[in-house]
């Protein structure tokens, strides 16, 4: 009985009752704060007036607080038990740190235009590269891809826009890594800490003439105290999206019938041929070829009779790729480590082709703190990437993949694939790899003299190697006969042994032959920054600091090719010395930059913010008299918030920051595309002239040119607010910004017709880009269970031709080649306005009365477009195609993608937590001439690509499939080019909404036994590009190629959604 | 609340099982509707207007053929033999309507037959007997329209006796015109 009750004396006193109240910052009550106690699984949430009763195991208990928006807090129990907390409004806004150039700054005092983020947006996720998980994220930052999901595709990057259009320049943002310049997508994304986007002139101008269309800063991890071990992985399933549906073989046939009726032609298919056709449907013809009328070859191409949809036949439903991430960091006080691994394996969308990339990627970094004076850190990393496809899966593949007809079957009678399946090109046809080795070394010294001075020394390399090979071997087909005839692994093109004139080769083997290439490339980057860094602060009001450095850098590169067409042993080929038909090419190039920068930073009592940074920049890649230029920019911010007046909005609405800023800036471009762009080079080539019985070779002499010619300069100009509500729950920023690329090499006006040449370019050519970002987002918990968060941005930008000299004034270049003129918005495009389909002849007739169409075709009739005689000059033409004569064009669109935005939902709930992200484009016109995959024919009747959209075509009735003249989509199927002028009807919106990733996560609870032995482990689902609205007819609005590219628009390598399962574990 | 997120999840989950299975076009057409003419007018360049008199109207049956090519293979793929073979089949019904001869002027004129239709048709120049004083200018055309024949002058007294039966039709065959059009000697 004694010890029963000394038992349950001692339970007693284990169970304590804790009572209490919490309240805010102002002593008002705080409700639905999360009250818990540490190590305990469960807890309580205060009521609305803040407070709560919680049972505790004992006196040494712990009791954790915590609010979104308020520093957590701990309070041991003792011998409480009525507790009265205070709530601080957690100061994250006023310690956020962003990174800048050359160090960092406090986020309340920045006055540029700089974006922070986490690797949260990468985390997770199932991408190849950080470029492609960044897209959508950052408001400014458009990361584009219009080329579909091929293994290794690269990503088009700017930060604010279109920069320049001058002839030989780019305006690619400049991305660093840990300072030194390298390749977004060649890096880990697990290895990443933080980016940080540097968007104004004013955060960018430190780093010069490098950096005119902003910078990219990445930090990868370090070490910190404790070891850690953590793996991640994950298996991702791949399916390829808006895959196009093409017609079975009988329609197939029927509307290639249609097309050659309505030009004025007679059918291709007769009635016994779509009788076989039919016969083969149904299963009562074995093969779907036979021989010729002569038995000397088979009956290929519209001859044929087979039912195939090939991209069934070449696509996958599932690709599986894999990822592996193992990390080791940890450290103590005198030196930190932090070393990774990482593997990606992936594998492509089609069969036959056994297409791989894989990268492997190691880092190690380390950081020694000899004593309080003196840092060191030094970092290694290695990157291998490995590409290997067929050699005859490029551009023309998709070209010929899209106009491939059912008819041809895959198999001929003996087994064998069909030539035309273009099955053995891919297999047999030759294998391509690109692989590239880069090893990054960077070395960093500090040293802290005296409190708030530093001096930096950093030296940084890159050297990349890279090589590849490509080769074709031949291919052969059996006849009826049984002989063997060869055939070209590139189907439709002419046969090509030759050098380009930027030294790459034009392969394309003809029947029988084989070829062999082999290129080695090599890049010594260098780079070196010395710099020194002074802070202070006066009267407690007063601070400043002080930023003077010096940066070189130098690069080279070289690459080497060899191509031989004579191979002995097609599987195993090899440069044969012998060969009489060798290709050989070197090209090299070298830039250096000499830079000195200073910065000045100024804050007056926190709330008043000057910057001031001027860079001094030497460039080899101008002429001696150019080479120097000298950079300024200023920036400026105030702190409304911190100013006494605004004390009792803060209270009222809860703003408790809200800053104004300012910046205006200019810099230099010297990212031209050649090393050498004001030195004049001459080309051999083979001339018209016979020499000694043999074709002799020229030296054409050069074009004239200018020697004045000089750098484009980029003024930015920009003004920006952010504020911060309710204990930093809610956070916005909104920017405005001008930004005008002057000198941009630029045609001048044409010379008399006596100075016997063109008129040299020169820096004529203006460009002004302006536009707008807003970000906001908010973050809460309810309870101690939930917390959410909602993040967005938008933003949108327009850039005008301010100044060219157009002598022509032409709309459109040749081959659909963009043109400019003043007054010009980038990315246009002009086109006729239609009036509608005709219902008949009669209507036809009627309205060529009025508007006569004879410059855009012959042979009109019922089911043609109707075009507007807009000019009403009684005919539609274009006139002379200018600014000034445009006929009866108007402007009918805009290909720039507007209106960029991103909203983010997050959510977890105890150890569950979800995580949607949407990325989309407002706006954008696209436009796909001449394209046979968006209209069923393109100029030409065997430029075909019948899709099942393709069948809401004009129809009469009687049709052999249906009438369809009421409404339809399409005019006429026609292969000439009627029906498919550039016109508003067939403008195509392609803005989209797409679900670009969907996680949903699995915490192992703190609780758990397993978390004895893991510090923390987490499964996840996770899905990129699960849903995707878009009203664009065919393509997905991420594949639809480029109008300019060699074989049209919408010939490209599908895009993909994927599924992964991975998981995450720390030791 | 715990509600509202299983309820945004369960509708997330739901749109991304329906969007996962991409919407598929159809072909619009319609097969139910056949092909219709009618001959509202016959006229003439120099002026002259003709009446259009129904004189016989039937349904028939329409009888078409092919030639079959059959390709025998031998085991090892090569070709063995190869026969032809004619094939008749019926294929729906035609909507016959012969209208009454049509006696031109005996100068040198175009017709313009005028044609309501909503499908395309076909107008194929007359099987020639004797010297040919009419020619099919028009062969084909689509909905509404005309047709158009040129007929050089009868420089007789007396009206030609090789009339010259045109057919115009449907593409599909739904409808056939059949008009005998004759032309009037100099002294008629």
């Amino acid at each position: 009985m004694i010890i029963a009750s000394l038992l349950v004396s001692v339970s007693a006193v284990a169970q304590i009752t804790v009572s209490g109240t919490v309240v805010d910052e102002s002593d008002f009550g705080l409700p639905g704060a999360s009250v818990i106690v540490k190590g305990e699984k469960g807890g309580v949430a205060t009521d609305l007036d803040g407070k709560f009763t919680l049972t505790v195991p004992n006196e040494n208990s712990v009791i954790v607080i915590s609010f979104i928006g308020y520093n957590e807090q701990e309070i041991k129990v003792g011998d409480q038990r009525q507790l009265n907390i205070k709530m601080e409004p957690a100061t994250q806004m006023m310690d956020e740190v962003v990174i800048v150039g050359f160090g960092t700054q406090k986020k309340v005092n920045a006055t540029g235009a700089v974006k922070t983020i986490d690797n949260k947006a990468l985390e997770s996720r199932p991408i190849s590269n950080a470029v492609q998980g960044l897209q959508g994220v950052v408001a400014g930052l458009n990361i584009t891809n219009d080329q579909g999901g091929g293994l290794g595709q690269e990503m088009q990057i700017n930060i604010r826009g279109v920069g320049s259009i001058g002839e030989g320049s780019n305006s690619a943002p400049l991305v660093l890594i840990d300072g030194m310049e390298g390749d977004l997508s060649s890096i880990n994304p697990n290895d990443i800490e933080n980016i940080s986007v540097l968007k104004d002139a004013a955060a960018a101008s430190i780093y010069g003439s490098r950096a005119p269309f902003g910078v990219i800063l990445v930090t990868t991890k370090s070490g910190e105290r404790g070891l850690r071990i953590n793996y991640t992985g994950n298996v991702r399933m791949q399916q390829p999206i808006s895959v196009p549906k093409p017609v079975d073989s009988y329609t197939y046939a029927l509307m290639v019938n249609d097309a050659f009726i309505n030009r004025g032609g007679t059918a291709q298919f007769g009635a016994a041929q779509l009788d076989k056709i039919l016969r083969y449907q149904r299963g009562e013809l074995p093969y779907g070829i036979e021989p010729n009328l002569n038995g000397d070859d088979w009956a290929f191409g519209q001859q044929s009779y087979g039912n195939t949809d090939w991209y069934d036949t070449f696509l996958k439903d599932v690709a599986v790729s894999h990822e592996h991430n193992v990390s080791v960091s940890g450290g103590g006080d005198k030196v930190t480590y932090y070393f990774s691994g990482n593997y990606l394996g992936q594998t492509g969308l089609f069969n036959y082709a056994d297409e791989k990339f894989e990268r492997l990627a190691l880092s190690g970094k380390v950081g020694v703190k000899f004593n309080d004076y003196v840092s060191f850190n030094w970092s290694s990393r290695l990157v291998s990437t490995d590409n290997e496809k067929p050699s005859a899966l490029n551009a023309l593949f998709f070209h010929n993949l899209g106009r491939r007809s059912p008819l041809m079957p895959i198999y001929m009678p003996d087994g064998s694939y069909n030539k035309e399946s273009m099955i053995n090109n891919l297999q047999d046809g030759g294998r391509q790899g690109d692989r590239n080795l880069l090893l990054y070394n960077q070395a960093n010294l500090t040293i802290e003299p005296i409190k708030g001075w530093k001096i930096y020394v950093d030296l940084n390399s890159r050297i990349e190697n890279k090589t590849g090979d490509q080769n074709f071997s031949k291919l052969s087909y059996v006849k009826p006969d049984g002989t063997s005839e060869y055939y070209s692994p590139l189907e439709g093109v002419l046969a090509k042994f030759e050098t380009n004139a930027n030294g790459t080769f034009r392969i394309q083997p003809g029947p029988g032959e084989s070829t062999y290439m082999r290129y080695k490339g090599h890049v010594n980057y260098f780079q070196s920054n010395v710099y020194t860094d002074f802070e202070k602060t006066f009267n407690e009001k007063h601070y400043f600091k002080a930023l003077l450095g010096m940066q070189t850098e130098y690069y080279y590169n070289e690459t080497i090719r060899m191509a031989t067409k004579d191979i002995l042993l097609d599987d195993t080929p090899f440069i044969n010395p012998t060969s009489s038909n060798i290709l050989v090419s070197e090209d090299k190039g070298e830039w250096a930059n000499l830079g000195f920068f200073g910065r000045v930073n100024y804050t007056f009592d926190d709330r008043y913010m000057l910057e001031v940074n001027l860079r001094y920049d030497g460039a080899s890649r101008f002429p001696r008299n150019q080479r120097w230029g000298l950079f300024p920019s200023v920036s400026a911010g105030w702190n409304v918030a911190n100013e006494s007046f605004f004390e009792p909005i803060r209270q009222g609405i809860k703003l408790e920051y809200f800053k104004l800023r300012g910046s205006y800036g200019q810099l230099g471009n010297q990212n031209t595309t050649s090393f050498y762009p004001y030195y004049q080079q001459m080309s051999t080539l083979m001339g018209t002239v016979i020499l000694g019985g043999a074709q002799a070779g020229v030296l054409p002499v050069f074009d004239p040119y200018s020697t004045s010619l000089t750098w484009e300069t980029i003024e930015n100009a920009g003004v920006g607010v952010d504020l911060g509500m309710f204990s930093n729950r809610f956070n916005a920023s909104f920017d405005w910004y001008q930004r005008t690329t002057k000198d941009m090499i630029g045609p001048a006006l044409a010379l008399s017709a006596v100075y016997g040449g063109d008129a040299p370019r020169t820096n004529n050519a203006e460009l002004r880009t302006r536009g707008w970002e807003v970000e906001f987002s908010w973050r809460d918990r309810i309870g101690a269970d939930w917390s959410y968060g909602i993040s967005a941005s938008l933003s949108d930008y327009k850039s005008i031709v301010t100044k060219y000299d157009s002598p022509t004034g032409r709309l459109r270049g040749d081959a659909g080649a963009e043109a400019y003129y003043e007054g010009k918005e980038i990315g246009e495009i002009w086109g006729y306005r239609v009036e509608g389909i005709a219902k008949s002849d009669k209507e036809m007739q009627a309205h060529l009365a009025k508007a006569n169409q004879s410059a855009l075709g012959s042979n009109w009739g019922g089911g043609d477009v109707m075009y507007k005689d807009v000019n009403g000059d009684g005919k539609v033409d274009n006139g002379a195609g200018t600014i000034t004569d445009h006929g009866d064009w108007e402007k009918i669109g805009n290909s720039t993608p507007r209106f960029a935005y991103s909203f983010t939902l997050e959510a977890s709930w105890k150890w569950i937590d979800f995580r949607a992200y949407f990325q989309g484009v407002g706006k954008r016109d696209v436009f796909f001439e001449n394209s046979a995959t968006f209209f069923g024919f393109g100029n030409g009747d065997y430029q075909r690509s019948l899709y099942v959209d393709h069948l809401d075509y004009f129809r009469y009735a009687g049709s052999a499939l249906g009438a369809n003249y009421e409404d339809p989509y399409y005019g006429r199927l026609r292969g000439d080019m009627n029906n498919k002028q550039v016109c508003d009807r067939y403008l195509q919106d392609a803005s989209y909404l797409r679900l670009k990733n969907l996680q949903i996560g699995f915490t192992l609870p703190k609780t758990a036994k397993l978390s004895k032995y893991v510090e923390h482990a987490r499964l996840y689902v996770s899905a990129e590009n699960l849903l995707t609205f878009t009203n664009l007819m065919i393509y997905d609005p991420e594949a639809i190629g480029s109008a300019t590219g060699e074989y049209g628009a919408g010939k490209t390598y599908p895009q993909y959604r994927t599924w992964s399962v991975g998981l995450e574990l720390t030791f | 609340m715990r509600k509202l997120f299983y309820l945004i999840l369960g509708g997330l989950l739901l749109s991304v099982g329906f969007a996962s299975c991409d919407d598929e076009p159809d072909n619009p057409g319609d097969y139910s509707i056949r092909g219709s003419i009618g001959i509202t007018g016959i006229t003439s360049a120099l002026g002259n207007e003709y009446e259009v008199v129904v004189a016989q109207e039937f349904d028939s049956t329409i009888v078409r053929y092919n030639i079959k090519k059959d390709t025998t293979f031998a085991a090892d793929g090569t070709v063995a033999e190869i026969t032809d073979d004619t094939l008749w089949y019926e294929d729906g019904v035609c909507h016959f309507v012969r209208l009454e001869q049509v006696n031109l002027a005996a100068a040198a004129d175009t017709i313009v037959v005028s044609i309501t239709s909503n499908a395309r048709w076909t107008a194929a120049q007359p099987v020639a007997t004797g010297r040919r004083w009419y020619t099919v200018l028009t062969n084909t055309g689509g909905g509404d329209g005309d047709f158009t024949a040129t007929v050089i002058e009868n420089t007789s007294a007396n009206a030609r006796t090789n009339v010259q039966v045109q057919q115009i039709l449907t593409s599909d065959s739904a409808v056939i015109y059949e008009i005998p059009f004759g032309q009037l000697g100099k002294s008629n």
